[in-house]
């Protein structure tokens, strides 16, 4: 839902975009909105009335003693990155997961997917797997090509990161129960048809 | 990383969203079973959530209900028919209706939830009712602070209401001419008076009134009106549960309409039953399978426990309507409003 042009700073009507008036927090309040006469239940928190925080760009060298940054020669380093070991600014140390990182390795993270923090989409294979092992059997010959398939992508897929929310490979258990039993199945139908052939 | 998951859940057609708390952020997830897409928001940088009260939760209220309305209407028409299968089925109907219905009416208020980052706002479609955003906030609450600290300035910030428009919103200005004040619960938001609860109390002891009649002159007239008389009941009930969530009402006022409710909930059901029960038995006793209405409501009052039901039901109809219109008299200044509104404020009221 896009709300009309307002301004990100200022709490909004979540229906017409109107600001509301603000009060120091203290809880829950119920305000009502002069643009839409929308009644809005709103909790406010100490980061709306922060001014910005001033980015630092990290300190220049001042000895010879003291690193420098791997990316910048002239700053000076005030971590490390735990992931390759270089020594990082003020300018580049970002803090991730509980971990301070380089931009690099956050690239090489977000393109591997090895960073859960910064995954924002994930396949769920198992959820396919247990489709395929399931919903054929309302048109119970599909399961013949189904069932191989659902197999596939239980076997295949089954060391793949799937979703990062708690959940078991119980769907793709069942998925290859399910498949298993299909294609037994086909089998006994094959086998009595070269019985009676 | 681990996550808990928090109360609420969007479904559609082909995708639901959930909401999940996570050590240092919240994350909406929005799935169809085969992929998830997520949205992270870090607790050190929420800057508010706004809920938006909705009439999802009344308009379903009211198609439940005329739905509800005509199942019994057409229950009762089936009277002399000598159909017992309609009126069963349409028993049934009127049973999941009310079932919907009280869900619907327990759930509480429908919302629309936006959350306020630095970068944007940002819908959390999962939190659809007003109890489902005070359960997340009571539980994220303690979190954001933690990460924010519970500091707040001196100077409350009070922002100008302009009318809605592209024009740019001013800045905010300290609110040093005027505080703004929390309006008087006479005119708090609404023009509501209580209309519902009076109509639902009165109903309540026309209803005693016409139960007890029932008892000596049980025609088909008085049954129709004692049904309709039922129905318009529930309406007003479920409208008084609906008024009486989002306006100040007298606390006993309020747990009067809940108990009425219930109870009805409860007997009317439990009416249906027993009197089907009661017909089949009579059916089976005398190898008539095409008992008519009037056979069944004649061995539904003929049954020794049905005057002492109708007595009982009436009385505490009449007891309970006639303390709820007492207290509605008496509670017309004193509102109870504690621990529902922190007070109701305009931006009207807002603008020094």
């Amino acid at each position: 839902m896009t709300l009309p042009k307002a301004r990100h700073d200022a709490v909004v009507c979540g229906g017409c975009g109107t600001p509301v008036p603000l009060l120091p927090r203290t809880g829950l309040k119920w305000l009502r909105c002069a643009g839409c006469d929308g009644e809005l239940l709103v909790e406010t928190f100490p980061a709306l009335f922060r001014g910005r925080r001033a980015s630092s760009s990290g300190e220049l060298l001042g000895t010879d003693g003291e690193s420098g940054c791997f990316y910048h020669e002239r700053k000076k380093a005030v971590a490390v990155c735990e992931e390759c070991g270089r020594f990082l600014c003020s300018l580049c140390e970002v803090r991730l997961g509980g971990k301070v990182l380089c931009p690099v390795c956050i690239e090489r993270g977000r393109e591997a997917e090895s960073l859960e923090a910064l995954v924002t989409r994930r396949t769920l294979y198992d959820g396919m797997a247990l489709s395929l092992a399931v919903l054929p059997l309302l048109l119970f010959f599909v399961t013949l090509f189904t069932a191989p398939l659902s197999l596939y992508f239980a076997i295949r897929f089954w060391n793949r990161p799937g979703s990062i929310l708690p959940r078991t490979r119980i769907r793709f258990v069942l998925a290859i129960l399910i498949s298993l039993l299909q294609l037994a199945g086909w089998g006994f139908v094959f086998m009595e048809m070269a019985r009676h052939a | 990383m681990t996550y808990r998951r928090l109360p609420g859940k969007k479904r559609g057609i082909g995708h639901w969203s959930t909401l999940w708390m996570g050590d240092d952020h919240l994350l909406s997830v929005s799935s169809n079973g085969y992929s998830e897409s997520y949205t992270r928001f870090y607790f050190k940088d929420i800057k508010a959530v706004v809920a938006r009260r909705t009439n999802r939760g009344r308009m379903w209220n009211v198609i439940l209900g005329m739905m509800l309305g005509v199942s019994l209407l057409a229950f009762f028409s089936s009277f002399g028919d000598g159909t017992t299968s309609w009126s069963v089925t349409m028993t049934i109907l009127a049973f999941l209706l009310l079932v919907g219905l009280l869900v619907n009416t327990l759930r509480g208020p429908t919302c629309r939830c936006h959350i306020l980052m630095p970068l944007g706002i940002h819908e959390l479609p999962t939190l659809g009712r007003i109890r489902t955003v005070r359960k997340v906030l009571d539980r994220l609450r303690p979190l954001i602070e933690e990460r924010q600290g519970t500091t707040v300035p001196d100077d409350a910030v009070i922002l100008p209401s302009p009318p809605p428009s592209d024009e740019p919103v001013p800045m905010p200005v300290a609110a040093t001419s005027r505080p703004a004040a929390p309006m008087s619960s006479a005119g708090a938001a609404s023009s509501y008076r209580g209309s519902a609860h009076y109509a639902a109390f009165s109903l309540l002891i026309v209803h005693a009134f016409l139960g007890v009649t029932i008892l000596e002159y049980h025609g088909t007239p008085f049954l129709f009106a004692y049904g309709l008389l039922t129905l318009g009941l529930l309406v007003c009930l479920v409208t008084a549960v609906v008024q009486q969530y989002s306006h100040p009402f007298p606390l006993p006022a309020r747990r009067l309409v809940w108990g009425a409710l219930l109870a009805m909930a409860c007997a009317i059901p439990f009416g249906y039953y027993v009197g089907i029960f009661l017909s089949a038995m009579k059916t089976v006793e005398k190898a008539n399978p095409a008992m008519d209405m009037k056979g069944i409501v004649s061995t539904i009052t003929a049954n020794p426990f049905f005057p002492i039901c109708m007595v009982f039901f009436s009385a505490c109809s009449a007891i309970v309507g006639a303390l709820g219109l007492i207290t509605c008299l008496r509670g017309k200044g004193a509102v109870d409003d504690a621990g529902r509104r922190n007070g109701v404020i305009t931006t009207k009221d807002a603008v020094p």
